[in-house]
């Protein structure tokens, strides 16, 4: 299921929520059960077969976060040896059937190696957003940073919580240990948590989708009618899509999570007002950034083994961010892309970017961006390198036509709520005056309602379907 | 806080200025709950109360309904969930994916919703809805940027060598095509339309047609389009892709006057406003309810009721050429010749032997039939249905000259007259 879906606000929604409050506030126990089970149905509801691969992940990390918290005082070697299990079997997991495919492909590429068979297997849904989370689990236990989970349901629910489930951002257990024993679902945290919510909620449909149509529309353009001009409204759609998607999202779960007494990590800070592409992965997906950070490029010696070990280390992060995008060759290139580009900043390039002024920094930072999700959306490579063609210029018909004209001129509102929503400005009024002025206060809140039935509008139509009897 | 902790402190920046205030806030705190979890609360329940319904007379379909567990109810509850289909249903996502549509077709105040969506697309400035444009005088069109002329070519094809064993038998073979919305009411379109793929895709169409030898092609883009710009007649419905009943009485004109026989003149019909409340699907595609709705009508002649219709595919016949019972549900289109249907006849009562027509078309022949059955017998035919051989049909109804009358978007989206093909061989 998705947030962004009728059936779940207007029947998950209100049916878990009524669930949960039922349970009187000093069961948590008992609350964090509703969770388990509601998350459980929420992640069912779309994978009905999968959820019994997500039991089984939780059985085996529950019980091994078990062993290594009995080992980890007095048989260190043992917990390690649990520890280096649990790795094993959950990213076994996540590499069979994320990745099991995209091997064989690749393996069968070789002369001799053409017999193996390539398996019908469907990528669960949020399998590498819950893999990490209960990785990060057994990894802070055995650290020593989290401890250990002895309530199945306290554990399973942070495994599933349906929040964060789908699309993250990733909880590292360290973060919400404490909120999983002890967390206090208030007034104006719920009703903080509704505005989080709304903002995702608006985010997604009124903004993402839209851009997302967009996009589709210019990629449906014949090849050879494409313009330079179409193939950068192309691209920047995109870009604006996969933002708002994304942040929209996380921006609903950190909303829900807040409704239930939960407090997230922020997964987004304005990516695209960064100043360099190092400020840019400070404030894109930061949950999967850390993540990797805590547990891949520190534990490998970080910066602090001299220069060659620091490159290598952040070769094998920036490859290994690109991998877990997606199971094909453009998403490895995507992240060592990145990879570069930061290595570039780091060796020299940074010092002379901090001279230039901001407009070129920012300008520099959104160039590379926006060819990163040329990398990024084309699966296909050779169909990604026609539509770079296009951007300068290289296989098109014209500069401009009449059709690019016409759409950009009846885009030019929606384009600058795309810019001004990129930027925090509408963040910092709100920060600044929500103290003080009563009636942003209350604007607010009808806002909230007015988006609630708007996103409403947008869900129905999508779905209304007039039958076109005069096309075959 | 700790360092770990600190990176929470964007969401920790807003809870902090929220505590702050909290008792401030506190009422505003509440209604945003009450307004937000009543509107989700109350639309839930409005969804499961009201009754649903079984068809959308605005999109034409049936809509879904509430997925059943299992149509068989005997049995304990663990055998219904062991045995039945609908574990089955379950497991492969079809039982979830019939809920999202169930939700989505039976919502609460569809309709509202629908136009609202309209209205926020429109406040944007975007200048339509859902592909829809909105246009001047009223009209609403469907935008096609990239039609596919190679599609219509290929269609041409097929027409060419029909037509040419026709032409050995003595069968003429005329063809003419209605234009687009887009096509005709140039005049009408908002400020920097891309006009430019209408006029490539026509010339493209017009060149290929006129170098045909076997078929005599009839322009009927240029004088429509003269007649839209003159601005006295109505030539196209403002909320539908579908012309006028004038708009086909023009398309008349010109298919006699190619036929070399003299059509009828204006002054020869009685016209009969039907309705003052259609709405054709291009309204309903566009979601923009605040465009008012077309008026009707029908061209009426003397003794038009000594006319007999006969639908073959479900053996209706009705006297003239019109199935009013369309008048009162919103298909009111579909009111001439009853519609779409693989074959209908019109002929004369008295048994009258006329010229014979074959009329091969789309729903844009519907209204121009009234008027040619005036100077034929018509053997109407629309190749989406029609599965036979048309040769074979030629011969046994003995047709004395054959029209290819339709839409020029049907020809760029399929190769629908490629059946044409279909019994060449045995003809020749």
């Amino acid at each position: 299921m998705v947030f962004s879906s009728l059936e779940f606000l207007f029947l998950y929604l209100p049916v878990t929520l009524l669930l949960y409050f039922m349970v009187p506030k000093k069961h948590l126990k008992w609350r964090n059960l509703v969770l388990l089970v509601t998350s459980l149905i929420f992640y069912g509801w779309g994978e009905p077969v999968y959820v019994f691969l997500m039991m089984a992940t939780i059985a085996v990390d529950y019980v091994c976060g078990y062993l290594v918290g009995i080992y980890r005082e007095d048989n260190p070697k043992a917990a390690k040896q649990v520890l280096i299990a649990s790795i094993i079997i959950n990213l076994g997991i996540l590499g069979f059937f994320k990745y099991y495919n995209f091997f064989i492909d690749n393996l069968k590429l070789i002369p001799g190696l053409g017999f193996l068979p390539t398996l019908d297997l469907e990528l669960p849904i949020g399998i590498s957003f819950y893999t990490f989370q209960a990785l990060s689990y057994v990894i802070d236990v055995y650290r020593g940073d989290g401890s250990v989970q002895k309530n199945v349901a306290a554990f399973g629910a942070y495994v599933t919580l349906y929040p964060q489930l789908i699309a993250g951002p990733i909880v590292r257990y360290h973060d919400v240990d404490e909120m999983l024993r002890k967390r206090s679902e208030t007034v104006m945290l719920f009703a903080s948590g509704m505005r989080t919510f709304c903002a995702g909620l608006a985010k997604k449909i009124l903004l993402a989708n839209v851009a997302g149509q967009m996009w589709n529309g210019y990629l449906a353009v014949p090849v050879d009618e494409r313009t330079v001009v179409g193939a950068w409204i192309g691209m920047l759609c995109y870009t604006a899509q996969i933002y708002f998607d994304f942040s929209g999202y996380s921006d609903m779960a950190i909303g829900l999570g807040k409704m239930l007494g939960f407090r997230f990590l922020e997964n987004f800070n304005y990516p695209y007002i960064a100043k360099s592409i190092t400020d840019f992965w400070r404030r894109w997906h930061i949950s999967l950034s850390s993540w990797f950070r805590e547990y891949v490029y520190i534990p490998l010696g970080g910066n602090r083994k001299g220069q060659f070990n620091t490159y290598r280390n952040l070769l094998i992060v920036w490859f290994l961010t690109g991998f877990w995008h997606g199971a094909s060759w453009n998403y490895i290139l995507w992240g060592l892309y990145y990879f570069v580009l930061l290595v570039f900043e780091k060796a020299f390039f940074g010092k002379i970017l901090q001279k230039l002024p901001a407009a070129l920094q920012h300008l520099y930072t959104m160039f590379f961006v926006i060819l990163g999700w040329l990398l990024f959306v084309f699966e296909d490579l050779s169909a990604g390198m026609v539509w770079l063609g296009n951007m300068f210029g290289v296989g098109t018909l014209s500069f401009i036509s009449q059709s690019n004209v016409y759409d950009l001129v009846h885009s030019l509102l929606f384009f600058a709520i795309l810019v001004l929503a990129s930027t925090p400005i509408a963040k910092k009024l709100f920060y600044r005056y929500y103290a003080s002025s009563s009636a942003l206060r209350w604007g607010a809140c009808i806002g909230c309602g007015l988006i609630l039935v708007i996103t409403t509008a947008y869900l129905v139509d999508s779905s209304f379907n007039p039958f076109l009897y005069f096309r075959f | 806080m700790d360092g770990k902790n600190m990176i929470l402190s964007e969401q920790d920046k807003l809870l902090l200025i929220q505590q702050k205030c909290a008792k401030k806030s506190r009422s505003c705190d509440i209604v945003t709950l009450i307004l937000t979890l009543g509107l989700i609360v109350v639309f839930t329940l409005l969804f499961w109360i009201l009754p649903d319904k079984n068809f959308s007379e605005q999109e034409n379909r049936v809509l879904q309904q509430l997925p059943k567990i299992q149509s068989n109810f005997s049995g304990s509850f663990m055998e219904r969930l062991t045995e039945g289909k609908f574990l089955d249903r379950l497991v492969n996502g079809k039982y979830t994916a019939e809920i999202a549509d169930y939700y989505a077709d039976q919502f609460p105040a569809r309709d509202f919703f629908v136009g609202l969506k309209g209205i926020s697309e429109a406040a944007q400035l975007k200048g339509g809805n859902n592909g829809v444009v909105i246009c001047e005088d009223g009209y609403i069109i469907t935008r096609e940027d990239y039609p596919d002329a190679n599609t219509v070519s290929a269609n041409l094809a097929a027409i060419e060598e029909f037509s040419a064993v026709m032409e050995s038998d003595g069968v003429l073979v005329y063809l003419a095509m209605a234009g687009r919305p887009v096509d005709v009411l140039e005049s009408s379109l908002p400020a920097l339309y891309p006009y430019e793929s209408s006029e490539v895709l026509w010339k493209r169409f017009r060149d290929e047609s006129n170098r045909l030898e076997s078929t005599r092609y009839i322009e009927l883009l240029e004088p429509l389009k003269a007649a839209h710009e003159a601005g006295e007649q109505q030539i196209y419905y403002r909320t539908d892709h579908h012309w006028t009943t004038h708009g086909a009485y023009l398309a008349y004109r010109e298919i006699m006057s190619a036929m070399g026989m003299e059509a009828y003149e204006i002054g020869d019909f009685e016209i009969e406003v039907v309705s003052d409340s259609f709405y054709g699907t291009t309204w309903s595609n566009g979601g923009m309810k605040w465009i008012g709705a077309d008026e009707m009508v029908y061209y009426r002649f003397g003794d038009d009721m000594e006319y007999t219709t006969s639908v073959a595919d479900t053996g209706i016949s009705f006297d003239s050429f019109y199935d009013r019972s369309y008048l009162e549900k919103k298909d009111k289109y579909s009111s001439f010749i009853s519609g779409n249907n693989a074959r209908v006849d019109i002929t004369k009562k008295t048994g009258e032997k006329r010229e014979k027509l074959l009329l091969i078309k789309d729903s844009f022949a519907h209204s121009a039939a009234p008027f040619l059955a005036r100077h034929f017998d018509l053997v109407i035919i629309d190749l989406r249905y029609f599965k036979e051989s048309c040769a074979a049909l030629v011969r046994e109804e003995g047709i004395d000259r054959v029209l290819i009358l339709n839409y020029i978007g049907s020809n760029t989206s399929s190769n629908v007259h490629s059946i044409l093909k279909f019994g060449l061989e045995q003809e020749s």
